[in-house]
């Protein structure tokens, strides 16, 4: 039963779909090309800390090197190592491109790191002709074939599909999962962020199966020596998992800017404003704060950069929106050609946050505001608009200042 | 009868951006008329670059601060990467 589809016996518990793209950030930086795949590749670090090398190419992981290896031992374990910068811009919207494909065959998607997402076909049987058609139309959405498990769990889900070959789905029963898993490395664990940092440790315990974890350490010890992940390890590895967290569809807003002579911090931050202001001011928004925001750039050398900001609460002030941006904004490692601003999660509709105690300004602002809003019912959102100084020492003319949005 | 009022209405984007403007030049490439309005004296002539590092969005301009007999100082450029003349506030 291990590699066919479930039998009638099984309960009509969940069944989680496991979608998995291998190499998926490398693939996207290294242009899809197959040619390059064939080489020792690894993604450059993105600077900081222990220099970390990104995901690596079979021919570099035949040479011993590892996605998180430390660079300098990367390249000690592969001379020929080449690498290539990341593109975080690009793998972000391959990868969504992807998951709105899936959500296409009506997959509820919970989304883990770029190339693996989670669903519970159990709801789609009936839409695809059971789970071998689920599987079929999974297959079929997406441009790549990915390796496929099935299993009650996430979990056991996931250990099916990195084990699963790229046209044979690998499913797995609800009475097998716990004996499926007992035999699985524990390698597995590092892609759930939490146990990630449990492999080394228990690797360097003789720990090489899941089963042996679960044998070798009791509840007690494993929670005593690793605390939460540890528990989390072993409830993963008895086939305990929590439900899925399924994402919600929000609609794409997002906008970008040109940028030239982008090195000061003062153009970036004034750029930011325009793009704040051009984001509230589009009328998809339809009132809603902004909870969680993602800032990219396009950098001068080649490659990109991207960032999520998650607001500490959801508002729709513009000032206090790039306040927020403008920290990681100072994290750039390069100068930058163009400036993106994405949301990427809504907050509920608020139309005023006016003070509590705002007096006589409070209220001066309130009268222009509604002032404002009815120029714009009359004439259009592009009626009244504000003069930004954004880069007064320009020496071209044009990009001294802009007109930008007038938000009431 | 109602009059129609031609309204104005501005996009977001550069406050100061040139506008095509029709221009004669002599043989040597400097303007003798701008918008059919004769050339009396060139004030003023220089070159602007930017870019130049970048494969797209390089920008050369020939500014020229002209004086014309209908409308004083003006200045105009010619774009020399993509061709066709401008009129700018400098």
């Amino acid at each position: 039963m291990s590699r066919g589809v479930r039998s009638r016996g099984d309960s009509d518990g969940p069944r989680i779909v496991c979608v998995h793209i291998p190499r998926f950030e490398l693939r996207v930086a290294a242009g899809g090309s197959q040619d390059l795949l064939g080489r020792p590749l690894a993604i450059a670090p993105a600077g900081g800390g222990a220099m970390p090398v990104g995901e690596v190419s079979p021919s570099a992981q035949a040479q011993g090197v590892q996605a998180g290896m430390a660079l300098g031992e990367a390249l000690a374990r592969c001379p020929q190592l080449e690498l290539i910068p990341g593109d975080p811009i690009r793998v972000a919207q391959a990868w969504d491109q992807a998951a709105r494909s899936l959500e296409g065959i009506g997959a509820q998607l919970e989304l883990g790191q770029p190339g693996l997402a989670y669903f519970d076909g159990n709801g789609l049987q009936g839409l695809h002709g059971g789970e071998r058609g689920v599987i079929a139309a999974t297959g079929k959405a997406l441009r790549r074939p990915p390796r496929i498990g099935v299993a009650p769990t996430r979990f056991c889900a996931l250990a099916a599909a990195l084990e699963a070959r790229s046209r044979r789905a690998r499913v797995i029963g609800e009475r097998e999962a716990r004996r499926y898993l007992a035999a699985r490395p524990v390698s597995v664990l590092r892609y759930r962020p939490e146990t990630e940092p449990l492999v080394a440790p228990l690797q360097r315990f003789g720990i090489d199966t899941l089963g042996a974890l679960v044998k070798k350490l009791g509840a007690s010890a494993i929670a005593d020596r690793f605390g939460q992940p540890g528990t989390l390890a072993r409830r993963l590895a008895l086939g305990h998992d929590t439900p899925l967290q399924t994402r919600h569809v929000e609609d794409r807003l997002a906008e970008s800017m040109g940028l030239v002579e982008a090195n000061s911090g003062l153009l970036l931050e004034r750029a930011l404003g325009v793009l704040v202001d051009r984001l509230l001011a589009r009328p998809e928004r339809r009132g809603r704060t902004l909870r969680v925001l993602v800032l990219s750039a396009r950098l001068v050398e080649r490659g990109t950069w991207r960032e999520e900001v998650v607001l500490r609460e959801a508002i729709a002030d513009a000032r206090r929106i790039v306040l927020a941006c403008s920290a990681p904004l100072r994290l750039l490692g390069a100068p930058a050609v163009a400036l993106g601003l994405e949301v990427e999660q809504f907050g509920p509709p608020m139309s005023d946050q006016t003070t509590l105690l705002g007096g006589e300004r409070a209220a001066r602002d309130e009268r222009r505001a509604k002032a404002v809003a009815q120029v714009q019912a009359l004439a259009g959102p592009h009626a009244l608009l504000r003069v930004l100084v954004v880069d007064p020492e320009s020496r071209v003319p044009e990009r001294r200042t802009l007109f930008t949005p007038w938000l009431g | 009868m109602r009059r129609q009022v031609k309204r104005h209405v501005s996009a977001p984007g550069p406050l100061n951006a040139p506008q095509p403007v029709r221009v004669l030049t002599d043989a040597r490439g400097r303007p003798i008329a701008v918008a059919g309005k004769s050339v009396e004296t060139v004030d003023n002539e220089w070159l602007q670059e930017d870019g130049s590092w970048r494969e797209k969005g390089e920008l050369r301009r020939r500014y020229y601060e002209v004086t014309t007999v209908a409308d004083g100082h003006v200045v105009v450029f010619r774009d020399l990467t993509r061709g066709g003349w401008f009129k700018q506030r400098a």
